[in-house]
């Protein structure tokens, strides 16, 4: 027990190309089965064993006690379930012990590893790498642990730092305007000029934020009703768009088309008719489709591509900025899980050095049982007990001291273990006890 | 005993809206949720305080407590803070509370340094009528003020907006829509309570002078600037009238109607002054 590591053996967009990420892609059913076969097998020597799985990640959490054969494990039950064979890959897979590994998994839930800075998604995939250690059935204390923490790092970060706020793509920042011009979406009409795949990304994000009632104008009628069927919105052609116009809250361009949709003249007429209601616009198409002259009435908020890009850098600047604050609050959830983990070595260890005293006490007592008169026996096993006791005070003290403030580490444990050959007796225990 | 315990909340009113305007002031920067709730929390208990102040202060003195400029800066401040709470927790929004407690703070701390715990007044003034009829018309201008800081506010963000801009003002706060809604709650609730003030003032001349209109320029701009209100909300609610026009609208219609009072007072000759 006392040599297990922590190790993290994974690839990720920094180490590896699409590619290998895709090779290295488990769905949770594998994954689940990769646990099994590596805990199921003596060999393997793993105790505890977690996949996080994403499309950017495949990262592996083990506590071994015999980190150096991980590797080759793992590259071999790739070779037997994928047909993959990793060493023959320019991918070196990252690998990081005990301490690092954990400020590693804290990092991933907090978003600080992410592709895209501060990524929300990634919590929840972590969320769902530790239901499937729940689901698995297999007790593994230190992992469960630590993927409690790492969940509580990731939203300390998120509640704490604005490292998630702000939109980062250029369909969500089409999104984070809408929501400063309209507090709710459920009555707003979105119109979608276009039905590509831009204009469907901006579907779903709608949606998600309570938009119901969609428009698609698109010159293509296949394409216009089979994005109008997906989001149960009205499809019309781009004949119609004016009408369309006038009803509209929200209007999104994403087309194609190599000249101007929407003039001023058209949107002067729209205004006018619209009561001079608020409209925003949002131009994603390369050329642009709407005039920009349009911005000149006052009721319309105009964006192209290039404003839209300016706010995804504004925002990411503003991420970088919260980074230090992150890894200040992923360092305590860290300090809690370390001062955790080292209290649990150090209570065996405790043990098993009041055990080794008491084993050395009494055999020497048992040299006195027949020497000896009853009263004069107990006398030397009180001594004996009271010397035990004075001795161990202080290295006890003193080892609860130091795992309290975080000055123990596992190999300050392993030594106190060799020293004191507790290993051995920790082996004849376990033998005494088979038999 | 009683006359001391006014003097203490006359100094603690300040601290407490001094406080909560910083919580707010906080809430708009950062947009921790914490802070908000506890410049909330604050406010209402300032809220609670001014208003055990006043009713003390009347019972006391055996006077609605309006019957200076001192006293009526209390009583605006008083009035601000609860119309602004009121449209706080209708909306579930306290980013704009900064802006309000702005001007509740101000106007409480000119009123504590100044006023005078005497009891001196006219004694026209005691009439529990004039108290009413007061209370509600500051009720009423204040509420307007309200909604034309939240016209003001929609038509700065509408700008930042419109400029791709997004500083402070972007950040801080909330969507157009809101504004929005916030605007009308206010110039509603000022149109409601100004026309009951203006009402019992006419109600209360009748009493006293024997006619219920007198050609006075106070009174004549107060009861054209209600009319004017009026249609207006009418014409707005009709044609269902949004966005940037209607909060400039009603930042500019109560900026109109506080300079006609403003020119009325310091030019005409109005029977209207009790100071």
């Amino acid at each position: 027990m006392q040599n297990n590591q922590i190790v993290h053996i994974g690839y990720s967009h920094k180490n590896a190309s699409v590619a290998v990420r895709d090779a290295v892609s488990l769905s949770p059913d594998v994954a689940l089965a990769f646990i099994e076969a590596g805990v199921n097998n003596p060999a393997s020597a793993i105790q505890e064993m977690a996949v996080i799985t994403t499309c950017n990640r495949t990262e592996f959490y083990f506590v071994s006690n015999r980190p150096e054969i991980l590797k080759d494990w793992l590259f071999s039950e790739y070779q037997l379930r994928h047909h993959l064979d990793l060493s023959q890959t320019d991918a070196v897979p990252l690998i990081l012990f005990n301490e690092d590994a954990v400020d590693h998994l804290f990092a991933v839930a907090g978003g600080l590893e992410s592709m895209v800075l501060g990524e929300n998604q990634i919590l929840s995939q972590v969320k769902s790498s530790y239901d499937l250690i729940l689901s698995s059935g297999y007790q593994f204390p230190l992992l469960n642990r630590l993927f409690q923490e790492a969940i509580r790092a990731g939203k300390s970060v998120r509640t704490n730092t604005a490292l998630c706020q702000g939109a980062v793509s250029i369909s969500l920042a089409a999104v984070e305007l809408a929501r400063k011009i309209y507090s709710s979406f459920e009555k707003r009409k979105i119109l979608l000029v276009g039905a590509g795949e831009t204009n469907e990304l901006v579907a779903i994000h709608f949606k998600a934020i309570g938009a119901t009632q969609f428009i698609v104008a698109n010159r293509g009628v296949e394409k216009r009703q089979k994005l109008a069927e997906k989001y149960a919105a009205k499809a019309i052609s781009l004949d119609h768009l004016e009408d369309a116009l006038l009803e509209a809250d929200v209007v999104i361009v994403a087309t194609g088309s190599q000249h101007y949709l929407i003039d001023f003249a058209l949107m002067q007429r729209v205004i006018k008719l619209r009561n001079h209601r608020s409209l925003l616009m949002v131009d994603i198409s390369s050329p642009r489709n709407v005039d920009p002259a349009v911005s000149k009435l006052d009721e319309i908020f105009l964006y192209d591509i290039d404003h839209l890009k300016n706010v995804i850098a504004e925002n990411l600047e503003k991420r970088r900025g919260e980074i230090p604050h992150a890894k200040e609050l992923i360092a305590t959830v860290n300090k809690d899980y370390s001062t955790w983990l080292k209290s649990l070595d150090v209570v065996p260890t405790i043990s098993k050095l009041a055990g080794y005293f008491n084993q050395i006490r009494q055999q020497e007592l048992e040299k006195f049982v027949n020497k000896t008169e009853d009263r004069e026996f107990e006398h030397l096993e009180q001594l004996s007990k009271s010397i035990v006791k004075k001795l161990l005070h202080y290295p006890i003290l003193n080892l609860r001291e130091m795992a309290n403030g975080q000055k123990l580490d596992m190999s300050k444990i392993n030594t106190i273990w060799e020293i004191f050959r507790l290993f051995e007796l920790e082996e004849r225990n376990k033998e005494d006890k088979t038999n | 005993m009683m006359i001391q315990a006014i003097k203490a909340t006359n100094v603690l009113l300040p601290l407490l809206y001094g406080l909560a305007f910083v919580l707010y002031a906080l809430y708009f920067n950062t947009r921790q949720s914490e802070l908000g709730k506890w410049a909330s929390k604050l406010l209402l208990g300032g809220i609670v305080v001014h208003l055990v102040y006043l009713v003390t202060k009347g019972i006391y003195f055996q006077y609605f407590p309006i019957t200076n400029s001192f006293e009526s800066f209390s009583m605006i401040a008083f009035d601000t803070a609860v119309i602004y709470y009121i449209i706080e927790r209708l909306n579930k929004e306290g980013k704009t509370g900064l802006f309000f407690l702005a001007i509740v703070f101000l106007f409480q701390v000119v009123s504590s340094m100044f006023i005078e715990n005497n009891g001196i007044h006219s004694g026209l003034l005691a009439n529990p009528m004039f108290g009413i009829h007061t209370f509600f018309t500051l009720l009423g201008l204040s509420s307007l003020a309200i909604s034309a800081v939240y016209g003001l506010m929609y038509w700065m963000l509408a700008k930042e907006i419109k400029a791709h801009r997004f500083g402070a003002i972007y950040e801080g706060l909330p969507s157009l829509e809101m504004l929005e809604g916030m605007g009308r709650v206010g110039s509603l609730a000022g149109l409601v309570t100004l026309g009951l003030g203006i009402f019992l003032g006419h109600l209360w001349a009748y009493k006293i002078l024997g006619y219920f209109f007198k050609a006075d320029p106070k009174i004549v701009i107060s009861d054209i600037a209600w009319i004017s209100y009026a249609v207006g909300w009418l014409i707005v609610w009709r044609r269902g009238l949004s966005g940037l026009r209607l909060s400039r609208w009603a930042f500019w219609g109560f900026i109109l109607f506080f300079m006609a009072i403003m020119v009325v007072n310091i030019l005409g000759n109005t029977f209207h002054s009790f100071t």
